[in-house]
């Protein structure tokens, strides 16, 4: 069986970081600008123009080929079957969702100490195009979620959290997303989603590998320190007390 | 009770913004930074700190921090990606990456560039039968830029990607 294999060939500057370096993977990229299409027959190696093993022009027609096999999916074409390698997070990126919101709670201000609540809200989005001339669907499904709060510490959670109101708790309790700032200040507190995707040509979703991560946006807060001092009088009792 | 007012008026009175103004923060380069020079030394600094997290994650899958934290948007992603791949082939890098030299390209608003030269001789890739599947056509001294965003008082890298230059 003649299996056709189609590839993307890569062109000019490619990701590339320490791990990719050191496994040799800095020159696999792609610009999804051209084709690279090869053949081989199992058990021959690379079929080469005709070329045969020995480096001479093969124009042997006594090789019988054995019968096509009976075609079991929609790319078999009888006597080939045709491999589409997987499309890459590049690929599929002009699918994503766009940002989700990002909300914290209480609306831009917290005590230190005392937990802030940050909030994304994001899901799973399907999203229908072309992608190598192929019409194509597009899942993308949330798989985690980060707050970065802007003071140092971050934090990577399983949901994008919940307000207080729609948990039933209180203002400045603890959530799955919150987060106390130790020290008075204005930071920026960002989130991103990050979304596990999988592309679907028409006979099944294929994962795509790795995580596609997409930022929810950023908001500044400011956090305060709050001082507390005994007196004998409510402000009520005594409007001109401290504090009052 | 007295205690939970006046809590309640400092707040308001924070959320109003009666409290006094912080001081002007001193005059910062475009970068936010003091100058350019600091810029570059945070980036060098930050670019240092995850190559020794990479290192130190080859050789303990639990090692803190964890390289992606010193990432963020395309750089994080290709991270992955590169995870996936090395995962779906079943190989893994042992050894240790070395920065060969830094060359300052560019300090501009929110942003640094470097040109960094991996070093990745010290390094070998093995499968699962630990056997050394290291290519061969592998470019063990690599040119890479490298652009930095600075996010609070640090930089995280958002993009590496392979450079021309020579190292």
């Amino acid at each position: 069986m003649l299996t056709l294999i189609v590839g993307l060939v890569l062109a000019g500057a490619s990701a590339c970081n320490s791990n990719a370096q050191a496994a040799g993977l800095c020159s696999i990229s792609n610009s999804g600008s051209s084709i690279e299409i090869g053949a081989t027959r199992p058990g021959e190696g690379r079929v080469d123009g005709g070329v045969g093993d020995n480096g001479e022009a093969d124009e042997s027609d006594d090789v019988v080929a054995p019968p096509p096999p009976a075609c079991t999916d929609d790319l078999c074409r009888g006597n080939y079957s045709v491999v589409v390698l997987r499309p890459t997070l590049a690929d599929v990126a002009s699918f994503a969702p766009t940002s989700a919101p990002f909300v914290d709670e209480p609306d831009g201000i917290g005590i230190v100490g005392m937990p802030m609540n940050f909030v994304v809200t994001a899901g799973a989005h399907e999203q229908g195009g072309t992608l190598f001339e192929l019409p194509v669907t597009v899942r993308f499904t949330p798989t985690s979620y980060l707050f970065v709060h802007g003071d140092g510490t971050s934090r990577e959670t399983a949901t994008g959290g919940q307000t207080w109101s729609q948990l039933g708790r209180a203002q400045f309790s603890a959530t799955e997303t919150s987060h106390a700032y130790a020290a008075s200040g204005t930071y920026t507190a960002t989130a991103s989603v990050r979304y596990a995707a999988e592309a679907n040509f028409g006979n099944g979703w294929m994962d795509v590998p790795g995580v596609l991560e997409i930022p929810a946006g950023s908001t500044m807060v400011r956090i305060v320190e709050v001082r507390t001092a005994l007196v004998d009088q409510t402000c009520a009792e005594n409007p001109a007390g401290p504090g009052c | 009770m007295t205690t939970i007012v006046i809590l309640a008026v400092a707040v308001a009175c924070a959320a109003a913004g009666c409290a006094p103004s912080p001081a002007p923060s001193p005059s910062l380069s475009s970068t936010g930074f003091a100058s350019d020079a600091e810029a570059f030394a945070a980036a060098e600094a930050t670019y240092r700190a995850y190559v020794d997290a990479t290192n130190a994650r080859r050789a303990d899958p639990n090692s803190v921090p964890d390289p992606t934290d010193f990432l963020t948007g395309e750089a994080f992603n290709d991270e992955a990606t590169t995870e996936a791949i090395l995962n779906d082939r079943e190989w893994r890098v042992v050894g240790e990456t070395t920065i060969a030299s830094f060359r300052q390209l560019r300090a501009d608003h929110d942003r640094v560039e470097l040109e960094v030269c991996l070093d990745s001789s010290g390094t070998m890739v093995l499968d699962l039968a630990e056997t050394d599947v290291t290519p061969s056509d592998r470019m063990t001294i690599q040119a890479l830029s490298v652009s930095f965003t600075r996010f609070h008082s640090s930089l995280l890298i958002t993009q590496s990607k392979t450079s021309a230059s020579q190292c």
